[in-house]
Formats: C-alpha cells, structure tokens, sequence
C-alpha cells in the first residue's frame, strides 16, 4: 500500500451483494464494468461485473478511500490478485443460501486471505436474524483450517450492516498497526 | 432447608445393580438435601429402570413418575433425560438423583400446587429469579465436574422458559421471549432437569448469543471460576448474528484473536471499559470461545492514541467520522 492510499476490495461469487454495498459507501456514483450476465444457472440477474466496481470515500485532508469491487466469476479471475495488491483488507460477502457456499468460501477466502495478513471480514447474507448457526459453522469451518476472520450475518441492502463490516475491517486493522507478535 | 424424603422403585435390575445402588444411598445419606429410601415402584417417587423391553419393564413405559434407565457400556445410550451408564459411581448417582430431585421440585423449600406446575415439568422457584443462579447453573452443566445427566434443562424467567438442550449445548426459547431479551432485563432463573420441552413455535439460540444476552444483567466483575491474572484468548468470533455489539466489542474480538493478553494488558491495548470487558470475557468462556489459563504472558506497549492506526494516521479516524462510525 501507497502512503496516503487506502484500500478496501470488495469480494464475493456474483449475486453476493458487491456492488450494492460499494454503492452504500461511495460517495460518488458507483462506477462499473457490467456484461451481460451468461451464468444464469449460478444467479439470476441481468448484468454482472467483468472487470471491477469503484467507489470512493472522500475524507477530508486525505486521498481518500477506494472501494473496489471484483468480480464473482472466475473466468475473471486474474482480475483479483491485481486489484488486491496494495489493499489495506478485504471484505467476502457470500449467499449464505447459495447451495454452492462452501465453494464459494473457499474460493474466496483462499484467494485473499494470504496466510493472514490480509485483513478479512466475511459477511454472509440472506439469513434469517435468529440464524446464529449457518455463521457459526462457517466460522468453524475456516477456524480448522486456521483462518480466523470475523464472519457476520449481514443484509447488505441495509447501509447499517455495510457499516458494521467495515468497521469491523477497521478494528483489525488497527489491532495489525499495533505491532502484536501472533499467539 | 428440611430434609426431603424420596422413594426410590427398582424395575428390571438384577440383584447386583439394586445391591450396589442401596449401598451407594447409603454413602450419600446426608450429603444431599434429600434422604432416599428404597419402595416398590407402585408407590416410589423414581423409577430406576433396566433398558430391556420386558413385561416389567414395559408396564413402566408410559409411567408419569420420573424413571432413570440404567445401561451396560455395550448398549446405545438411551434418549431417555435422566440415564446412568452401569457400573456407575457413587458421584455419577447423585447427580442424576438430584437432577430428577429438582424436576420433582423437592430441593427447593415448599411443595408447590400442581396449577403452579410449568409446562415441561419442573417449578419456579420463587418470583424473581436470580441471574446469578442461572450463570452458575449453567456453567456446573457444562463445565462441572459432574457432567450434566440429563438432555433437558429448564430456567424460569418472569416472562416465560428457556430450554438447554445439554447435548447440542443450544437453547430454546419462544421468539417473543428472546427478542424482549434483547432490550429489557429479563432474568432466567437456575437451570433444572426437565422433561424434553414441547418445542413447537420455538426458535434455537446459540450459547454465546444467550451468554450475550445474559451477562449484562451479571453482578460486575469476572465469573468467580475465572482467575483475573488468566491469560484470555479468543479461539474464534463469536457470531453475534442480530446482537448489539460496539466497536469495543469487535476491537476486544480483534485484539484476543490475535494474541493471549491478560486483562490489565486488554484494557491498556483496548482502551476499553473494564466493565465491557469484564462481560466480553464472561460470554465468551461460558460459550467454550475464549482460552483461560495461567500463563507467562509477554509484555506489550500501552496502546497511545498515536499507535492506534498510526501508519494511516487520521485516515481512519477521518473515514469512521464520514461514515458516523464515531463513538
């Protein structure tokens, strides 16, 4: 990472709530490389991002903060190593009700999660509020593989919840500033 | 407390098993609050049941008294609530025996009428509950060195039940009643072996998401079982799912993912109230999260303001006051 750049990617197979959620933050419209989409099988919608999402904080005295938004199919793949590089964390946001989530965990999570140093948070939607146990096992499930991010039930629609793994981007963040040798 | 009486039935147990038993009442005579004493099963109180399908045993099936089956290492374990596996210890009979004790409501002081009765089986006891009683149940169920015999147990609050399933370690609860926990101090009263709860319309909660919404209404401080010079690490996030949670909370989930500290070094590093912490700690031991033990622990930097986020300086200070992340 530059000084004075600060950047946060986005991630998440197509239909996970990407762009939606770059739209919440970004101060300016939210630019994007939509085509149409031709994997209806994987999810039901018109377009889908081919290249990247951007979006952009402005702050005061600062470059700011960009937002990027991969895309989800990975025939586009080598698009995310060239967006990740520099970024200050990542956020995956998947379908909790997908049937293919363990792949798409997988998927993205291995792809960004670079042995930890990475900040990471994973949002999961489309569950239900008293739905505690679809996250635990996700959580579960990466903690045998010792990768430990925070995984929080989100509604990405809702700008509150956006905020939250955002913020929870920003708290480990900060913890990795100070310096803390890992347990 | 007045000594309570129990009549204890034999049903289908061979002589050796019933012989054991007697002897094993015997030692425990006065070290429970209640004095058993053998019946035949017409008039006892507790059956104690072989797990074979004979004609005495099958008479006993649809029985309202409570039974406990009784096992051999080499069966499956029954779905009965109360079960001993044979040969069993002395220690292993109390348990279960004061575990059907507290479903006939006999170690609480006064007999109730059958109208006060709940639902699944076990009674009140008293109007309000003590919160405390209901922690430190719920932690000798899970952590005690006695593991809990029973599937099911049963907290009274002022506003309705909560069911522990032991064996998923998850509970139940009508909606309503977990959502009004959610904002108002509801008090779950100590946890008691029960019946297996007629569910229908409940919804589960996990134990960290019921340790959440518990521990504020706790008297301050750490649990009494966790030693304030412990070493505390997080094992993993806790899934907060629709539970209030602050950027202290996530910050303290960070920090302690991230490396054992002890509590004086969480509320330097966190800058935290000890209070908040003091909580977060609590939940996350009762719900199996968080790591606590003795430990030679390294010496970490006070966090300054100017350490947090120092490499970006106000640029995250400057992104959570856009966003009106601001505490």
């Amino acid at each position: 990472m530059t000084d004075g750049e600060f950047k946060i990617i986005f991630t998440g197979p197509m239909g996970a709530g990407k762009t939606t959620a770059i739209t919440a933050l970004s101060d300016q419209e939210c630019v994007s490389t939509d085509v149409v989409n031709t994997d209806l099988e994987q999810c039901d919608k018109e377009l889908t991002t081919a290249a990247l999402d951007y979006g952009h904080i402005d702050i005061p005295g600062a470059s700011g903060v960009r937002l990027y938004g991969t895309p989800g199919q990975e025939r586009f793949r080598f698009m995310w190593p060239i967006l990740a590089n520099n970024a200050a964390g990542v956020i995956v946001l998947l379908n909790g009700q997908h049937p293919d989530l363990d792949e798409h965990l997988s998927t993205f999570v291995d792809a960004f999660w670079e042995g930890g140093s990475m900040p990471m948070v994973i949002g999961v939607g489309r569950l239900s509020d008293d739905d505690f146990f679809t996250v635990d096992a996700i959580t579960e499930a990466l903690v045998e593989r010792n990768i430990n991010p925070p995984v929080l039930s989100v509604d990405v629609r809702r700008k509150d919840d956006v905020l939250l793994l955002v913020e929870a981007l920003l708290c480990q963040i900060e913890v990795n500033e100070l310096g803390l040798a890992e347990a | 407390m007045t000594m309570k009486q129990q009549r204890l039935g034999f049903v289908g147990l061979g002589d050796d098993t019933a012989s054991a038993c007697l002897s094993m009442l015997k030692i425990m005579d006065g070290r429970s609050g209640i004095s058993w004493s053998l019946s035949d099963p017409d008039s006892a109180d507790v059956l104690m049941v072989a797990n074979e399908s004979t004609d005495e045993t099958r008479r006993w099936d649809h029985s309202s008294k409570p039974r406990i089956i009784v096992y051999h290492h080499n069966e499956q374990k029954p779905s009965s609530s109360f079960v001993l596996q044979h040969p069993f210890r002395v220690m292993q009979l109390l348990s279960v025996l004061e575990d059907v004790s507290t479903l006939l409501g006999a170690v609480r002081a006064e007999p109730v009428s059958p109208t006060e009765k709940t639902s699944s089986g076990a009674t009140p006891s008293s109007n309000v509950a003590d919160v405390g009683e209901f922690w430190n149940s719920l932690h000798d169920l899970l952590y005690g060195e006695v593991p809990a015999s029973a599937h099911w147990y049963v907290a009274q609050s002022d506003e309705g039940e909560l069911w522990l399933d032991a064996r998923s370690r998850r509970f139940m609860a009508d909606p309503a009643l977990l959502k009004r926990m959610m904002h108002h101090n509801i008090r779950p009263g100590v946890l008691r072996a029960c019946n297996a709860p007629a569910t229908e319309g409940a919804v589960a909660c996990s134990l960290f998401a019921m340790s959440w919404l518990v521990t504020p209404h706790l008297p301050a401080g750490l649990s009494s079982w966790i030693s304030s010079d412990s070493a505390f690490q997080l094992l993993r996030w806790p899934s907060f799912g629709s539970l209030a949670k602050s950027r202290s909370d996530l910050t303290l989930c960070a920090l302690l993912t991230k490396k054992a500290l002890s509590r004086e070094q969480v509320l330097a590093l966190s800058q935290a109230a000890g209070d908040d912490v003091d909580r977060f700690i609590n939940a996350c031991a009762m719900s199996g999260l968080m790591r606590y033990d003795k430990a030679d622990l390294q010496a970490v930097t006070d966090a300054t303001d100017e350490a947090w986020g120092s490499r970006f300086g106000g640029l995250i200070k400057g992104l959570r006051s856009r966003l009106g992340l601001s505490a």
